[in-house]
């Protein structure tokens, strides 16, 4: 299915992490082939800064990453008013922190078996009371944007890869509709934990994982990054196989890039947006762990 | 300045005239369903609503002796059958909602459902602890070891938010889009909301839409009582003086919408949504959030008040008085004109399945001009002076109405609902 958007929106900033590093330049260097290292763990390499360190006991590393993003981009530019500045993000499942499940779930044996009334006393005493933070997903987005005062239409759509373009399609109708003067969005996850995995690779995808974010800000400017002026999208696909590339008029680009899950469709349309620098118009095809592929057509002119 | 829904014309095709101006498709409400643990269907739920009933029971089906809340509102005749909690109760309301529907099933379909991960069973979990040795702390090198052969406990269709949004566009053939919203207690409305907006802009004819909570489970009622946001009393009293935290509960509601106003109950003329930017449990003690999202909502339908608010009410002290102040704040003095009533008094909270059941309870005030009460509302907090409805339910002429749905981590969204 192609949806044409009725006008083209512009983004104007971009901000990623990725196994290349912090920041736009570091992933297009990176996907350039114009560096030799990538760390999957991208937050180990990072030194967060104090305002989010201090909150970093009930963030999720995907909470975190999207976080440190979010501050990065809004770094770049002076926002009018973050109030109602839109912010649509794809997001992956949480499901708890291992370590703090471990110490529940130690505490809650009787006789070397899960016990329910030990689990009710000694489980629920050994648990960190902010847990329950860690099991919804929207965190992943709210934490960020409690730090930052984003006020506008938003929403945390699960993704393993179409929910991320479908957010960044919400994004670019919340401009179109004028119901935010600008909105962000993009894609977090934590594609490196075992049981993620494990899970990908009984499903088939065999790809190395990594830590990653990428967000856009999308919104009104003469000068933009590139424009977006359409998405495809093809629901319930069998997996083909799970490459991801970015086409350009006639140049077709193989990426070489650790899987990022929901952040890896944000990842690649800001290479893309650099990409068009070179080529009037770039698709950004990715297909998701779950076998959907989309693509957000870009170009480098207003023009459709 | 948000574009007007409410006031086009019906259309079969999205007009784009030129790049600043689109003509906007209506939205209808057609089918509608629910299960909930006061009826398997929707007229068994909203007639049990009607009656004041309620049905927060003390949790029998694990042990919540030391738990710090031990009551919550769950079906009791209804056997997944093996299969996911959420999943068959979602099925089962949709199934309701689309026979129910008059819209025209061979158009395209778009599904939008508000859902959160689904619980992995005990036993699943104590594999996982045990695979990380069980020791004093977890051995993340041994985990990483046997991980891979515990992937079999890993059933994506039994933990991935996404499974219940992407079975039922397999079950009812969607082509168009289909995306799971995860905004907590906000995810159903906002999905609603998306569903609208697809539909509007002409991504789908049609839209399943709606949400559902099961979270009935030792986890998260740990979780959330760890946080001290349940209900020590075991009262679900939204707005009342006596309200102490809201209650868990369980269920599913669906609603199918579509661009033809054919047979529909009811027209979608606004929505909205913001986030609170203020905390991660509370909400914004003027509910500023709450206000940016109902009058986002109210600019869309173009409207100044509406006769009837299915609140967000979930039975915690700060909610019920942000939100009362937030209605004050946007209707001035017509508040006291307005009815207010909130479900969860009733069937407790469904956390991602909450908005969708406070949109039906919406709808169906509209359709059937009678207001269900907040059940177990006996003594209206002060801080909370709306025009509530108690006892049961209130015949009114009621041409719009609208829901809220607000979220832990400060999500907000609104509906606003008319006569078709």
């Amino acid at each position: 299915m192609y949806i044409q958007l009725p006008q083209p929106v512009a983004i104007t900033h971009t901000y990623a992490i990725s196994p290349f590093g912090q920041g736009s330049d570091a992933l297009c260097l990176g996907l350039a082939g114009e560096m030799n290292t990538m760390t999957p763990n991208a937050l180990d390499a990072i030194d967060l800064p104090r305002a989010i360190r201090r909150h970093q006991k009930r963030m999720s590393p995907a909470a975190t990453l999207a976080c440190l993003a979010l501050t990065g981009l809004l770094e770049q530019y002076s926002e009018p008013d973050t109030m109602t500045l839109g912010y649509f993000l794809g997001v992956g499942a949480s499901g708890g922190d291992l370590g703090q499940l471990h110490e529940m779930l130690r505490a809650s044996q009787n006789d070397d078996q899960f016990d329910e009334q030990t689990f009710g006393t000694e489980g629920l005493r050994a648990c960190n009371p902010l847990f329950a933070f860690q099991l919804m997903n929207n965190f992943t987005l709210c934490h960020g944007a409690i730090l930052n005062h984003i006020g506008g239409p938003n929403a945390a759509i699960f993704s393993r890869g179409q929910g991320t373009v479908l957010a960044m399609m919400e994004a670019a109708w919340s401009i179109i509709e004028q119901t935010a003067h600008a909105s962000l969005c993009g894609g977090a996850d934590c594609a490196i934990h075992q049981v993620t995995q494990a899970e990908l690779k009984r499903e088939g995808i065999t790809h190395p994982t990594a830590q990653g974010v990428g967000l856009l800000r999308l919104g009104h400017t003469t000068t933009p990054e590139a424009w977006i002026t359409g998405f495809t999208l093809y629901p319930n696909q069998q997996r083909h196989k799970t490459d991801h590339h970015t086409v350009t008029d006639d140049v077709h680009h193989d990426i070489q890039m650790p899987y990022t899950l929901a952040a890896h469709p944000a990842l690649l349309t800001i290479w893309g947006a650099h990409l068009t620098k070179i080529h009037p118009r770039v698709d950004v095809v990715t297909c998701g762990a779950d076998g959907k592929t989309s693509v957000v057509h870009l170009s480098q002119e207003p023009a459709i | 300045m948000s574009s007007t829904r409410g006031s086009t014309a019906p259309s079969n095709h999205l007009l784009i005239t030129d790049k600043d101006f689109i003509v906007q498709r209506p939205v209808y409400v057609h089918g509608i369903g629910a299960i909930s643990p006061l009826g398997l269907n929707w007229p068994t739920t909203r007639d049990a609503l009607h009656q004041g009933q309620h049905a927060i029971r003390w949790v029998k089906h694990f042990d919540v002796t030391d738990f710090p809340s031990k009551v919550a509102a769950f079906i009791r005749d209804f056997d997944a059958r093996g299969e996911d909690r959420r999943l068959a109760l979602a099925k089962r309301a949709a199934a309701e909602a689309w026979s129910a529907s008059e819209a025209q099933h061979n158009q395209r379909l778009g599904v939008f459902i508000g859902a959160e991960s689904g619980r992995a069973t005990f036993e699943t979990i104590m594999a996982l602890a045990r695979a990380g040795g069980l020791g004093e702390r977890l051995d993340h090198s041994l985990f990483g070891q046997n991980a891979m052969e515990m992937a079999h406990y890993f059933d994506a269709s039994v933990v991935s938010p996404a499974t219940v949004a992407s079975t039922l566009a397999r079950q009812y053939n969607a082509t168009g889009p289909v995306q799971t919203i995860s905004l907590a207690c906000a995810s159903s409305n906002a999905a609603i909301v998306e569903a609208a907006r697809a539909i509007d802009a002409g991504e789908c004819d049609v839209a399943l839409c709606g949400g559902v909570g099961a979270d009935v489970d030792p986890l998260m009622m740990a979780g959330f009582g760890l946080l001290g946001a349940l209900s020590a009393s075991g009262l679900s009293c939204p707005f009342d003086t006596h309200r102490d935290g809201f209650v868990v509960g369980e269920g599913a509601a669906m609603l199918v919408l579509s661009s033809s106003p054919n047979g529909a109950r009811a027209q979608v003329l606004g929505t909205g949504r913001s986030l609170d930017a203020y905390h991660l449990t509370k909400p914004h003690p003027d509910g500023q959030g709450a206000v940016q999202a109902m009058r986002a909502a109210l600019e869309e339908a173009n409207l100044k008040h509406v006769d009837y608010i299915q609140a967000h009410g979930t039975s915690t002290p700060l909610n019920d008085a942000a939100e009362a102040q937030a209605i004050a704040t946007i209707f001035q003095s017509r508040t006291p004109e307005i009815l207010v009533s909130s479900v969860k008094g009733a069937l407790g909270h469904w956390i991602a399945g909450a908005g969708a059941l406070g949109a039906l309870c919406a709808i169906d005030a509209i359709d059937t001009q009678v207001a269900s009460p907040t059940a177990s509302l006996t003594q209206p907090d002060p801080a909370c002076a709306l025009r509530h409805i108690t006892g049961r339910a209130l015949g009114a002429t009621i041409h719009t109405a609208l829901a809220n749905a607000f979220a832990f981590g400060g999500a907000n969204s609104t509906l606003i609902f008319g006569r078709p």
